[in-house]
């Protein structure tokens, strides 16, 4: 059995990491109240934006009117990875490095050309490890999340779209569901798909001010951004609803542990007595004898 | 008592006006327009300036940043960057604001109506706003 002062030494240790994870426990709780209610925020500009802009698609007829809505065969794809900076955070990186990695063989397999773009350093150094076609990586954009950093992503994207560069785009997030539930999700975001057309015919045009073209111009950017940005937001609060959820794992298991060892420190402790009473017994019998 | 209308106007920081009123004015990229009931479905580009509208016979006003208007005869959606009331507008930090834009415009070199000027032009309408819901 290990020696008393072993344990001792051991127990110390775990409560210190105990700590620590408790710590980081409450950070996270905190941080995410103010995620949440960010998305919470965010949900109805981003679903009127949405709402705009579907009534608008729904009005034209031709897919060439901008070019953010031009179909092209997926010859050149682009994969924008959302993972975060930090770790620590249970299986949330895991996750999503591993569909966006299933994602990307899938399309290789395909035969067509990927590019990845990292958003948040454990994704880019995921992808950096494996022979992968990284493009652009972003990192830092979680600490202090704005729109602006958001329509910075974005610009990159409508550009390189807009120039026939790539023909599709899709983005793998973690999808925020509860504090204690993320998902990871695929989901496309260039080319803009019109929502149900049929649904809308006979509604009277739209008078546009100042034109129908000018809109779109405006509009289309700002929906990319806009889907951008949420994403962004679920994936912070995802990031520390996972953190939270691993981190109280982490308190209780050194719990459990302090518990374990506090239980081997007292055996050790008395063993240690009895061995002391019956050396003194001894000792005192061997001089009355 | 003439047909009212809801208005709405989102921003990025939540849902800042859910009302109704009987008649909206929105400042368009393509002059100011006013919405009453029944008005035809349109879809404008907004730049920042003044929301008006009407609610019991007396006028409300809203400073919104540039943005994206849709109405039909029932309602008036109003998608803004930003939207402060005359008690939200920090004077002090609008003008500041409204002399960092002139700044940026006058020593402006590239072409008129680069995203950077535009955004220039932006920032000072929305500064001007400010100044004049505030004043």
């Amino acid at each position: 059995m290990a020696n008393l002062k072993e344990i001792r030494k051991r127990i110390a240790t775990v409560k210190n990491t105990q700590k620590i994870t408790r710590a980081m426990y409450l950070v996270a709780a905190a941080r995410l109240r103010k995620a949440q209610e960010n998305i919470t925020r965010m949900r109805p500009y981003a679903l009127s934006t949405l709402d705009m802009l579907s009534a608008l698609a729904a009005r034209i007829d031709d897919e060439d009117t901008h070019p953010l809505l031009a179909r092209r065969e997926e010859k050149h794809v682009m994969l924008i990875a959302l993972s975060s900076d930090r770790g620590l955070a249970g299986a949330f990186n895991a996750q999503l490095t591993k569909e966006a990695y299933k994602q990307y063989n899938r399309l290789i397999e395909d035969g067509k050309q990927v590019e990845v773009v990292a958003i948040g350093t454990k994704g880019r150094d995921f992808f950096r490890r494996r022979s992968v076609n990284l493009g652009q990586t972003f990192s830092n954009v979680f600490e202090d999340l704005s729109y602006e950093k958001a329509s910075e992503i974005g610009g990159a994207v409508i550009s390189a779209y807009s120039s026939s560069k790539l023909d599709a785009v899709y983005m793998v997030y973690n999808e925020f569901k509860s504090a204690i539930s993320q998902q990871v999700v695929v989901e496309p975001l260039l080319p803009i798909k019109p929502m149900s057309p049929d649904r809308m015919e006979g509604t009277a045009d739209y008078i546009y001010e100042p034109s129908q073209g000018e809109i779109l111009d405006t509009l289309l950017p700002l929906y990319v951004n806009v889907e951008i940005y949420r994403a962004l937001l679920e994936s912070v609060a995802s990031e520390h609803g996972a953190r939270m959820t691993a981190m109280d794992n982490a308190t209780k298991n050194a719990k459990e542990m302090i518990d374990s060892l506090t239980l081997q420190a007292n055996r050790a402790r008395q063993a240690a007595i009895t061995t002391e009473l019956t050396e003194i017994i001894s000792g005192a019998e061997s001089l009355n004898a | 008592m003439a047909q009212s209308i809801s208005l709405e106007v989102a921003t990025p920081l939540g849902r800042a006006l859910s009302t109704d009123s009987e008649s909206v004015q929105v400042p368009g990229v393509a002059g100011e327009f006013g919405v009453l009931a029944m008005h035809l479905p349109i879809l404008a580009a907004v730049k920042p300036g003044i929301l008006k509208y009407r609610q019991n016979g007396t006028e409300e006003r809203a400073a919104i940043g540039g943005g994206f208007a849709e109405a039909d005869a029932t309602h008036v959606r109003l998608i803004t960057e930003f939207y402060a009331t005359q008690s939200d507008v920090d004077l002090d930090d609008a003008k500041r604001d409204l002399e960092a834009a002139q700044e940026r415009l006058r020593t402006f070199k590239g072409e008129f109506g680069d995203p950077e000027h535009r955004e220039a032009q932006r920032d000072l309408d929305w500064a001007l706003a400010r100044i004049e819901l505030a004043s």
